[in-house]
């Protein structure tokens, strides 16, 4: 093996090691990270089986064809994040507005009028 | 005409961020009308709250700013819950007239509509205080609506409307930003409320100017719609 064959190997290792340890998904989820890290093993080991698969696609090179493949994943993943950054402010916006409203009617008094988030960090 | 509603009953929701120094002469002829008033504060970091202090509004407050659509269903949440019949959206910067508050209330009163939006574009005395280039965008913006929602209004984002209960609990506003404006459109058409518009005065003052949206922001909102209709 090539230094860095060896030096990708680890990486991936250890990115899959803190997927597992730190995030916890679906099962849907899991299985993608497993094919993910499994794909990159193979690849990294027979780096020519890149530009087979790429021949296949009527790419010239293999590196082009990973390079495609990245630019759509990164295109989903944008997309995957917007949703989740949308939804997380629909939340946000549910309790400032649920604060809001109860302290104006004097249901409760969460905080003190006049203070922010922002002045309180 | 029928009866004019309880003053009391018809709510006029004024979101308000960085508002302070005009925020006071803009009320005054609210209260003075009889209606009551919600400012829903959008965590403004002006000196807002203390120009409000002592005066006879519900002051709604947001802990962290939300944005303009937010503010406006914050109020109209709080609107309901304290027993609103009507409900009035109103710009905090003083471009609208309390004078054209009975006339929007009008076609709800009457049983005719379900939500009134006010227009710069029917009536042409009004349409002369609209700066040229800001109505070509506005003309721009009736037919991006009309294409969006099927509704066609003479007016696109004209901040003063006026509900019914009915159709204040119905709509529920969930773009924080300014495309509430096409927003309530949709939901119009969904919820297959009746409408109508009617001639609303309009007054570009300096300090309005300033505050108002600039003409580039007309992209962001077209952006903030189509995005949205692609991802929910």
């Amino acid at each position: 093996m090539n230094l860095i064959q060896i030096t990708l190997v680890l990486t991936s290792a250890v990115i899959v090691v803190l997927y597992f340890a730190r995030m916890r998904s679906q099962l849907l989820d899991r299985a993608v990270g497993v094919t993910l890290f499994i794909t990159s093993l193979v690849t990294i080991i027979r780096p020519g089986l890149t530009t087979t698969i790429a021949h296949y696609f009527g790419v010239g090179r293999g590196s082009d064809l990973i390079f495609y493949l990245m630019i759509s994943g990164l295109a989903f993943l944008c997309v995957v994040l917007y949703t989740k950054i949308r939804k997380l402010e629909e939340t946000q916006t549910i309790i400032v507005r649920e604060i809001a409203i109860r302290e104006a009617s004097g249901i409760s008094r969460i905080e003190d009028r006049g203070s922010r988030i922002e002045d309180r960090r | 005409m029928s009866q004019a509603p309880d003053r009391k009953k018809v709510f006029v929701i004024i979101p308000a961020y960085n508002e302070g120094q005009v925020i006071r002469g803009v009320l005054a002829p609210l209260i003075e009308s009889g209606y009551s008033v919600v400012v829903v504060d959008d965590a403004s970091a002006d000196d807002s709250q203390t120009a409000l202090a002592g005066l006879p509004v519900h002051c709604v407050r947001h802990a962290i700013n939300l944005g303009q659509g937010a503010a406006l269903q914050t109020g109209m949440s709080f609107a309901i819950q304290q027993g609103a019949q009507y409900i009035i959206h109103f710009d905090a910067d003083g471009q609208h007239h309390p004078e054209d508050v009975p006339a929007l209330l009008e076609p709800l009163v009457n049983g005719e509509a379900d939500i009134v939006f006010g227009s710069r574009f029917i009536r042409p005395e009004d349409e002369k205080f609209v700066p040229g280039i800001k109505r070509l965008a506005l003309r721009a913006g009736v037919r991006i609506n009309w294409m969006m929602t099927g509704i066609k209004l003479t007016d696109a984002h004209n901040g003063f409307r006026a509900l019914n209960r009915q159709a204040a609990s119905r709509i529920y506003l969930r773009e924080n930003g300014y495309a509430h404006a096409s927003e309530i459109l949709a939901q119009v058409r969904r919820f297959k409320l009746r409408y109508a518009e009617r001639p609303t005065r309009i007054e570009y003052t300096e300090y309005s100017k300033s505050k108002g949206q600039s003409l580039w922001n007309a992209f962001n909102i077209l952006f903030d719609v189509l995005i949205r209709r692609l991802i929910r």
